[in-house]
């Protein structure tokens, strides 16, 4: 064969290589996805399967949704991501517009302490933080589920990278004119920094939809739960509810993968503008 | 604390290799590039509560994928030799997605010339790997090592999901341990000595991965 078809040959077996590779990796989602269709005694019988006989058996999701509080644990899940996001954007923003527009006393101290609060996993210090919101009386309260979330000092880091992109002549100007530094804040930068702040906002979001330690600790009742800790505990009326709890499994993973997926372009930008190259 | 170790120790070379081995594949984009580093990165959205409860039906002894696709009869999580690495696997996969974009978006930054020249003067494919690429990306590498150890350091969640401590003791990692000391034998101040050990033992891990840095990190 002559060297281009065989060039062309490679270059095809390559990619499907690497399709069949991608399907492989993500196998345990379609395994949970396919079992979710199945009834109990299709699981229960040997040989295992992946995929299901037929999509039609939606017994499993409207199980989740009807005998456990599948939807509360959604809500709470929501709700969780949605403020602690907002939080750490405005926190982010003012912060950065603080340390990028103005020159104040002790700013360098307080930017390296910031900087340190990053290196401190935050798994390490959860006891004490549980220790402080259950003297304060919010356990099992939204508040005291989003308080430790509020502010990140990577995104605090990320924003102020990229508002030092912006020249303080433009500040200047602003203030030359008659603005006053929160409108410039809200009219200008904002808007100028759209792509780190979806970036942000998507990225955060994610994060939160996903943890699972601090909402495990701090909630009991178990309407206060986010929903992973919700389908880790999940009791159904039948025993060995295999079905029902993938069905969960991926309601609980959609949202992410979603927001992951439309967001991909925007979150892989924002990881290369800080990543450090050789 | 011996499986905390032991699990550092077989989940960061593993998820750096074979992130690195997948972003080695993709260093050019081609026609498909779209579909398979969506497909290779979707681990990453899933969070770890999810993939628990998932490979949990997957190692499942008799209903499970996994031992009849390998034909063996091992109880994965019930038994002590495998629970841990189970655990590990499950880790791995969920870290392989956020390392794989890193490492691919470190291999594309290179500058085409240095990859050409080294080319033209005959150097194989694995000699341009081994003495060009890694140290080229050495930074990211460095910092995936950092997070990916402290990471497994300070391993929890899956133990609390899936085994609780595990088979004879065999996957209580150092943070559940202040876990179980704090909540359910409410003793208080060993939890805490052990918090602060943790934190001081992680100190110590960055110290030696800063150290490392100086030593072998390739900054340009």
């Amino acid at each position: 064969m002559s060297r281009k078809t065989k060039q062309s040959l490679y270059y095809n077996l390559g990619g499907l290589l690497k399709l069949a590779l991608g399907i492989l990796l993500i196998f345990p989602i379609i395994y949970a996805a396919g079992l979710s269709f199945m009834d109990a005694a299709e699981i229960t019988t040997p040989p295992p399967k992946v995929l299901p006989r037929s999509f039609g058996y939606l017994e499993n999701y409207i199980t989740i949704f009807t005998k456990t509080k599948m939807l509360r644990f959604l809500l709470n899940s929501l709700l969780v991501s949605v403020f602690g996001t907002m939080g750490r954007l405005i926190t982010a923003v003012t912060a950065s517009f603080a340390f990028c527009f103005y020159e104040f006393k002790g700013k360098n101290f307080l930017f390296y302490l910031i900087l340190g609060s990053m290196m401190i996993p935050g798994d390490a210090i959860i006891l004490t933080n549980y220790l402080t919101v259950s003297r304060m009386g919010i356990m099992n309260t939204f508040l005291g589920l989003v308080i430790i979330y509020l502010v990140h000092a990577n995104y605090i880091f990320m924003m102020r990278q990229s508002m030092l992109s912006l020249p303080k002549s433009l500040h200047e100007a602003a203030l030359i004119d008659g603005c006053s530094s929160l409108r410039f804040l809200i009219s200008i930068v904002i808007p100028l920094s759209k792509p780190i702040i979806t970036t942000i906002s998507l990225s955060s979001f994610v994060g939160l939809w996903n943890i699972y330690l601090w909402p495990l600790l701090i909630t009991n009742a178990e309407e206060m739960r986010t929903v992973q800790v919700g389908i880790t505990m999940l009791n159904t009326a039948e025993q060995q509810s295999y079905g029902p709890i993938m069905a969960a499994s991926c309601v609980a993973l959609l949202p992410a993968v979603v927001i992951f997926l439309i967001s991909q372009r925007y979150i892989v930008r924002g990881m290369t503008a800080g990543a450090v190259k050789g | 604390m011996f499986n905390t170790l032991k699990h550092l120790v077989m989940m960061v070379p593993s998820t750096i290799g074979l992130s690195l081995l997948l972003a080695l594949f993709s260093d050019k984009k081609s026609r498909f590039s779209r579909i398979y580093e969506t497909l290779f990165c979707l681990s990453m959205a899933v969070s770890t509560a999810v993939a628990g409860k998932i490979f949990q039906m997957l190692f499942n002894p008799s209903l499970g994928i996994i031992n009849s696709v390998l034909g063996l009869d091992i109880s994965w999580l019930t038994d002590k030799r495998y629970a841990l690495p189970a655990l590990t696997v499950i880790l791995v996969w969920t870290e392989l997605g956020f390392s794989y974009i890193y490492l691919t978006a470190a291999i594309r930054n290179l500058s085409e010339d240095v990859l050409e020249s080294a080319d033209v003067e005959g150097a194989s494919r694995l000699q341009k790997v081994w003495r060009i690429v890694l140290p080229l990306i050495s930074p990211s590498l460095f910092y995936l090592f950092c997070t990916l150890s402290v990471s497994s350091m300070i391993m929890v969640r899956l133990v609390l999901i899936l085994t609780q401590g595990g088979p004879a003791g065999s996957t209580e990692t150092l943070i559940y341990r202040m876990y179980n000391l704090a909540y359910n034998n409410s003793n208080y101040s060993s939890a805490y000595a052990l918090g602060v050990v943790v934190f001081v033992m992680v100190l110590g891990l960055m110290v030696l991965n800063f150290w490392m840095e100086k030593r072998s990190v390739f900054y340009e």
